[in-house]
């Protein structure tokens, strides 16, 4: 009998012994969130990739950069690519028909989801923590949506944005949810409604980097792209006279100080210089030598001009390399060019010119302002020719637009900047093939998942043949 | 007597033990899948296409345009 016991006992020991994991409430090494504190490290994850360069799409870094620029928009010259540029993007295409297409998407909602549970699950409130949490929520929040609407949506049209197609709004945490798409009015409304709030906060504290002036820069950033002009003028005004242009020496240093924040510069990722953003800078700055740049760019800079130019010496060498050093992120030339363009469309042309000679003052030497007689005859290697209003371009315009390209060059905006105005259609040549970038490709198909699992959600336009591999 | 009968729980808890070690594996609750995996599936875009004599001669162009600009920036840094 007492062997009985002892193997009894023995039995059941070890059968409570088995069975462990399941009794687990907790993941393991994980805190659920409780503090401000706490729920800070969901942004903070966030935040710190957009410091180390691992951000591809909130700020963006350099290889990000590359696939935009080099790759989607026409400031480089694809045929002329050599060897050591054969992993650079060949046009848009190679983007909207690949897994990349379906990383943007996921990773923009996972930033979405982080600042959901955040805004939701978060009780501790009235403290300075707490709102500057929240602020710093609504502001990736907002920023994830711009992202989602400017790369998913097509471009606004006015008077049809509560018809147009935007993307699905999602501002709870809920895993059974299957949102279908809202309208580009909705998305916008959501948008604006996320950088009002995190404005809001007042929130000065660099260390969460969507700072109270940054939404605002973003808030005109979404005017300017939904064409609210009148909307987009005042803000953009605001933050011009906060953060001056700078010009000379002080312009060159803003533009080649590669980590801390300079001159005008609100906002920038690779604020950690660490080993690997050290590297992926490196690698790109290297590869992207292998494309030289475009006649269609380097003719904005007239030949007089060159010399005199501080961005032409900056940015480009004598074998048509780009040589800038990458900026990915919001300095104050932006609100410059979105003042003249606002003026532009609202009508008032004189100011419009007066802000486009400050610019170009900021930036040539011994500089002498343009007028209404002397514009620049438009380029006739623009592929741009309708602006956002899909009126044709006008020399003043196309002036504006052009030292916008010239300003922005390597900054993730000429491919955008198509998009806004017009989508124009055109081709390139790789390899003795001719790839033609169509209207509809400026537009990213939805992910093949999310239609599988929403019954409802539409695909955008163009998107239709399914092949399996 | 007791020793076969000791065998005999020894042998039970021994096979018991065994069952509920591997008892708490995760359940595979995914349903059988029944269409074709969406991760093998991607849009079908136009396929490049060989470019005709015009574009060929304008890509010749736009390679002749920057080789001059190479040659001449060569020169210029020469002088």
């Amino acid at each position: 009998m007492k062997a009985i016991h002892l193997l009894l006992c023995a039995t059941m020991a070890l059968s409570s012994l088995s069975c462990t994991n399941y009794l687990d409430i907790k993941p393991y090494g994980r805190t659920i969130p409780k503090t401000a504190e706490e729920f800070s490290a969901l942004l903070h994850n966030h935040l710190n990739k957009i410091d180390v360069g691992n951000d591809r799409l909130l700020v963006g870094n350099a290889s990000q950069t590359l696939v935009w620029d080099a790759g989607c928009g026409d400031d480089f010259e694809t045929c002329l690519t050599e060897q050591g540029g054969s992993t650079l993007v060949t046009y848009v295409g190679n983007i909207a028909g690949s897994s990349n297409n379906e990383y943007y998407y996921r990773d923009l909602y996972a930033v979405i989801r982080d600042c959901n549970l955040v805004l939701n699950e978060m009780e501790e409130d009235g403290t300075d923590m707490a709102g500057k949490v929240r602020a710093t929520a609504h502001a990736l929040r907002a920023v994830a949506y711009y992202q989602l609407m400017r790369m998913y949506c097509e471009p606004p049209q006015a008077g049809q944005l509560a018809t147009q197609q935007g993307v699905p709004l999602v501002t709870v945490f809920d895993m059974e949810a299957e949102p279908l798409r809202n309208t580009l009015q909705e998305t916008i409304d959501q948008i604006e409604d996320d950088l009002q709030k995190a404005i809001g906060y007042h929130n000065t504290d660099d260390i969460y980097r969507f700072t109270e002036d940054v939404c605002k820069g973003y808030l005109a950033r979404l005017y300017f792209w939904s064409e609210q002009w009148s909307r987009a003028l005042p803000l953009a005004q605001e933050l011009e006279k906060k953060y001056p242009l700078v010009q000379g020496e002080a312009y060159k240093t803003m533009m080649t100080t590669a980590n801390d924040l300079a001159g005008n510069q609100l906002l920038k990722a690779y604020r950690s210089n660490t080993a690997s953003s050290s590297s992926e800078l490196g690698a790109s700055s290297k590869t992207m030598q292998f494309r030289p740049v475009s006649n269609r760019l380097l003719s904005l800079f007239p030949e007089e001009e060159r010399a005199k130019d501080v961005r032409y010496a900056l940015w480009f060498n004598n074998k048509r390399q780009a040589i800038k050093t990458f900026f990915c992120g919001m300095r104050s030339a932006e609100f410059v060019l979105i003042e003249a363009e606002c003026l532009y469309h609202l009508g008032r042309q004189d100011e419009a010119l007066k802000s486009i000679n400050n610019l170009r003052r900021h930036r040539i030497e011994g500089y002498t302002d343009l007028t209404m007689d002397n514009l620049p005859p438009l380029s006739s290697l623009e592929i741009i020719k309708v602006d956002a209003e899909g009126n044709p371009l006008t020399p003043l315009l196309g002036l504006i637009l052009s030292e916008r390209r010239k300003e922005f060059f390597l900054e993730s905006d000429r491919f955008f900047e198509m998009k806004r105005n017009g989508t124009p259609e055109f081709w390139t040549s790789y390899n003795n093939r001719k790839y033609t970038t169509q209207s509809f490709m400026y537009t990213f198909p939805i992910p093949l998942n999310d239609l599988r699992i929403v019954d409802g959600l539409k695909q955008n336009p163009g998107y239709t043949n399914l092949i399996s591999q | 007597m007791m020793k076969p009968f000791a065998r005999f729980i020894l042998a039970g808890s021994l096979c018991t033990s065994a069952f509920l070690f591997t008892s708490c594996e995760e359940i595979d609750e995914l349903p059988p899948r029944t269409e074709a995996s969406t991760s093998s599936q991607y849009y079908k875009l136009p396929d490049p296409v060989l470019l005709t004599a015009e574009e060929s001669a304008q890509v010749d162009a736009i390679r002749q345009e920057y080789e001059q600009s190479l040659n001449q920036a060569t020169n210029n840094s020469a002088l």
